[in-house]
């Protein structure tokens, strides 16, 4: 061990290091560098909401032909 | 006073955005409702309630994939292969072109029950060795399964002796009666297969709240590294949970088998998708460690209101596939926001 070279050990201090680190929840892996604020999200969400009725319209009008 | 007031606007708002998702379904039920006021006839609630209960049996053993922070691709097709095997296996004996002409006399139902839940076990196993012990994303692993299962149905649907590949169809009375048949209240007829989907979401509300499973289902979800450390096995945990889908899978196989009454290739196309829109719109959140039974038992029935109410008012197909894309996209959106709120 000791006459090993500190390159050689770079998988373990890497192990090691990975180890001594808590994880992050799923959640926040999936979002967390998500960054968006709560106003953007809103206006994602109308967005949506109106892409939905234009879409639910739409499919309305050309579903009698 | 223009601070309450602009507080309460707030209140509001927030309401309305973190509950938009279930406003903009109730708000597309009623107003199909108001166009054809007999979309509320007693009839018309039981068909949807019927057609929701084997997409609701398959989005239950999802559900549990999904609090894992994983997913299923393979849903719809190996639900359509333990259709197959189970349509093989309840072919009217007096039918000519059956897949077994050798068989003389009616299997005992717990047969085709149980090969059906073999057939989605073998596959749900494999995704769950796949995602817990070699760490494959269960996107991939899924996905693999999903064209495995395909291919296999299509080679066992080919193989009957006719030589065709002709719809396995013409299944025996008892196993009508039994896997489709009704509850006759009066003159009211509840399908049984309504029944199945609330009895078994009972039982898998118990597995999630009351055993130690279901509590180490979550534990894993939320957070994988420190359930581990907490003690908790998670290769087996996942793998149970992962074998409980496949059971619920198999049961739905049998279940729809009887519901369409003509099983072919292509049965269970599409239905993953169908599952898992349930549960994102019924709460289940991707991120995992969230979700629960009542949740995705709403958004089953839910989601195929909306799909028969599409329907029955006439909406371009074309244009359903968009709105039930959206919806997905929305849920998902609505999922972000609540998590960046409570960041």
């Amino acid at each position: 061990m000791s006459g090993q070279h500190p390159r050689d050990l770079r998988g373990e201090m890497a192990q090691a290091e990975e180890a001594g680190r808590p994880r992050k929840p799923w959640r926040d892996s999936l979002y967390g560098r998500i960054k968006v604020s709560v106003a953007t999200m809103d206006k994602i969400i109308i967005g949506l909401v109106a892409l939905l009725v234009a879409a639910l319209l739409l499919g309305l009008v050309t579903g009698g032909q | 006073m223009q601070h309450a007031k602009t507080l309460n606007k707030q209140r509001v708002v927030d309401f309305f955005l973190h509950y938009a998702m279930y406003i903009i379904l109730l708000a597309i039920l009623v107003t199909v409702s108001i166009i054809k006021p007999n979309f509320l006839a007693l009839g018309n609630i039981l068909n949807i309630l019927k057609q929701a209960s084997t997409k609701g049996i398959l989005a239950l053993g999802c559900a549990g994939l999904i609090v894992l922070a994983g997913t299923d691709l393979s849903i719809g097709r190996v639900m359509g292969f333990s259709a197959a095997v189970t349509a093989a296996l309840v072919q009217s004996v007096t039918y000519r072109s059956r897949y077994f002409p050798e068989m003389v006399a009616d299997l005992p139902l717990i047969v085709p029950l149980l090969a059906s839940i073999a057939v989605a076990v073998a596959f749900s196993l494999i995704n769950g060795f796949g995602v817990s012990k070699l760490k494959m994303h269960a996107f991939i692993i899924t996905l693999g399964t999903q064209l495995i299962a395909f291919g296999a149905n299509c080679l066992f649907i080919e193989a009957q002796p006719s030589g065709t590949a002709q719809a396995l169809s013409t299944f025996n009375q008892t196993f009508k009666d039994v896997a489709a048949g009704d509850l006759i209240l009066g003159t009211v007829k509840i399908p049984l297969v309504v029944l199945y989907f609330l009895g078994l979401a009972a039982i898998m509300w118990v597995v999630w709240n009351k055993t130690r499973l279901g509590k180490n289902m979550f534990a894993v979800g939320g957070n994988e590294e420190a359930a581990r450390v907490s003690g908790v096995n998670v290769v087996k945990t996942i793998m149970l949970v992962y074998l409980i889908a496949g059971v619920l899978y198999g049961i739905a196989g049998f279940l729809e088998a009887a519901r369409i009454q003509s099983v072919g290739a292509n049965t269970g196309l599409g239905y993953e998708t169908d599952a898992i829109s349930a549960c994102v719109i019924g709460g289940v959140s991707f991120s995992g460690g969230v979700g629960t039974i009542q949740g995705v038992v709403i958004g089953a029935v839910i989601l195929q209101a909306i799909n028969f109410s599409l329907n029955f008012i006439g909406v371009n197909p074309y244009y359903q596939y968009i709105i039930r894309g959206l919806i997905i996209v929305l849920a998902v959106a609505i999922d972000v926001r609540k998590y960046i709120v409570k960041k």
